[in-house]
């Protein structure tokens, strides 16, 4: 009888030994809103839609939830983009979480290209529950757009 | 209204000390804060006086700033007293107990807040070295004075004043009751005071002071300042984007860090009652670091240093009222304030606010509009909203 050895998953030895950027794969992390986006990618995944493997979904209950610090994390571990994404303005199932989130966001925008980490690297979209198709898409684009930008700095290196 | 304090025995600190004892005397206020050394040592700290004859250990303009008086009015105000407080406060201050009453951490209603053109602040070192020359604390104080109204400049004598002074764009007092303009007086005669809202007025009429007006060269030396002080954020700020402008560097910026928090704590707009980095969202498992040292090669610890600084920017990033306090109470010397106010004078732009000048104008991400910020939202070419 033979064991099979189950490898961590390579989630990051940081990509550094190639400036190649076909060699390079994006590390998205996406903080999606359980009522409207994370349902959207529910539906895109019931559809059999596919949309690239680069992205890691955090499902959180509202967009107004995360908070400026998740997105720093995630940069800081070595995200290449982060992707925060809930409920048009006037659906927020909470009312005005996703009002809250744009002006965190907005401010973020504000803070990080200070550091190398640029502005392009984070964005916020509103996808509504319906729209599989929508988040299949903008996945898509996100991805490629990141690729094309290259790998975050910050992964580069151990931040103390 | 302006009115005048006859400078008596060539001292500053003395005219001031009566003038706030006059004030106890007749009840327009039933306690003073303002500024004071406990004993014998040099430090002074703000310290709350309810009885005229005990301010002669106090020192209301000085180059000490040990504690930024902000939170201190927060404890002093979170619920109502019925007695009036009168607090003598430096512009930085003012702005920072400003901030505090927008999130109900303290108000101003039972307060007279009496502003005065900053005396600016030494570092630590610097001070003990200004304080321990020999010489008596209220000659040194009285030096000080005279040389910083008479003309202010980035060092007084041997000592260069902290950066944040430097930089600070509101060296005068704004939203304050009464303002005291010091700058370009002749403070051997006299002291000029301006009633800028209805209970200053009422505060300087109880006090039955002469008219006074206004020093002659006050708006110019402002305006030098203004410019002088543009001039230095503009420096400081290249020069933070330059050492802080990649990870790499802000390891570098950050590497004597040792996570004490002091510039958590003496911050006055640190408003949190529990801060996340005491929680067990950081108290991470003896596992979780071995999985770091295997993905990163090595784990500095204590851990998160720079996440920390870079979660209290983004959670202050528009409220910082640069006192610089962050930077004096650094024990490894990191430059703290010249990082916080480079990002975020820049940072609160997008929001056009400006932290203190304004009781009634919300914290910016205190608030929202039901459109705004549509250049931030979507991929690129889709219409958003």
């Amino acid at each position: 009888m033979t064991q099979t050895v189950m490898e961590p998953e390579q989630d990051s030895p940081p990509n550094t030994s190639s400036l190649n950027a076909d060699a390079f794969e994006p590390v998205a992390v996406a903080f999606v809103c359980n009522w409207c986006t994370y349902t959207a990618a529910d539906l895109a995944g019931t559809s059999r839609l596919t949309y690239p493997d680069n992205v890691r979904l955090v499902r959180v209950m509202c967009t107004g939830m995360v908070d400026p610090q998740y997105v720093i994390k995630a940069f800081l571990e070595g995200a290449d983009a982060v992707l925060v994404s809930g409920c048009h303005p006037g659906d927020c199932h909470y009312i005005n979480g996703n009002y809250k989130a744009r002006r965190r966001i907005k401010l973020l925008k504000q803070i990080l290209p200070r550091f190398g980490i640029d502005a392009e690297r984070l964005r916020l979209t509103w996808i509504g529950a319906s729209d599989g198709i929508e988040f299949a898409k903008t996945m898509t684009r996100f991805v490629e757009e990141i690729r094309g930008l290259g790998p975050c700095q910050a992964r580069l290196q151990p931040v103390i | 209204m302006i009115a005048s304090i006859q400078t008596k025995d060539h001292s500053i600190t003395r005219t001031l000390q009566d003038f706030f004892a006059g004030m106890l005397k007749t009840g327009a206020a039933d306690a003073v804060l303002v500024p004071s050394r406990m004993s014998d040592s040099p430090y002074v700290k703000p310290c709350l006086i309810a009885s005229y004859d005990r301010l002669d250990r106090t020192v209301p303009l000085g180059p000490g700033f040990f504690v930024n008086a902000g939170p201190m009015m927060s404890r002093l105000t979170r619920t109502r007293t019925g007695s009036t407080l009168v607090a003598w406060l430096r512009p930085c201050e003012i702005r920072a107990f400003v901030e505090l009453t927008k999130l109900r951490q303290g108000a101003r209603e039972e307060v007279v807040i009496i502003g005065m053109d900053c005396p600016m602040a030494l570092s630590r070192t610097d001070y003990d070295d200004w304080a321990g020359q020999g010489n008596e604390m209220s000659d040194d104080v009285e030096k000080w004075i005279q040389t910083v109204y008479r003309k202010p400049a980035t060092r007084v004598d041997a000592w260069p004043v902290s950066r944040a002074c430097q930089v600070c764009d509101a060296p005068h007092p704004v939203n304050a009751d009464v303002s005291v303009m010091l700058l370009g007086g002749d403070l051997d005669r006299e002291i000029a005071l301006r009633a800028d809202t209805e209970k200053g007025e009422k505060l300087l009429a109880e006090m039955d002071l002469s008219e006074g007006q206004e020093p002659e060269r006050r708006k110019a030396l402002l305006a030098d300042l203004e410019t002088e002080r543009t001039e230095a954020f503009q420096a400081m700020d290249e020069e933070m984007r330059d050492q802080t402008g990649s990870i790499e560097s802000l390891n570098r910026f950050f590497s004597a860090c040792v996570n004490c928090y002091n510039c958590r704590s003496v911050c006055p707009v640190c408003y949190c009652k529990e801060c996340v980095f005491n929680t067990d969202a950081v108290a991470y498992a003896p596992t979780q670091y071995l999985s770091w040292a295997d993905k990163w090669g090595q784990v500095s610890l204590p851990n998160d240093t720079v996440f920390f600084h870079l979660t209290r920017l983004a959670h202050i990033g528009c409220t910082c009222v640069g006192c610089g306090q962050c930077t004096l109470a650094c024990p490894s010397h990191i430059p703290v304030s010249d990082l916080f106010i480079s990002v975020t004078r820049n940072a609160r732009k997008a929001f056009d606010y400006v932290p203190g000048r304004n009781d009634a104008e919300p914290l910016p991400l205190s608030v929202f509009q039901e459109s705004e910020f549509t250049d931030i939202v979507g991929m690129g070419n889709k219409e958003a909203t």
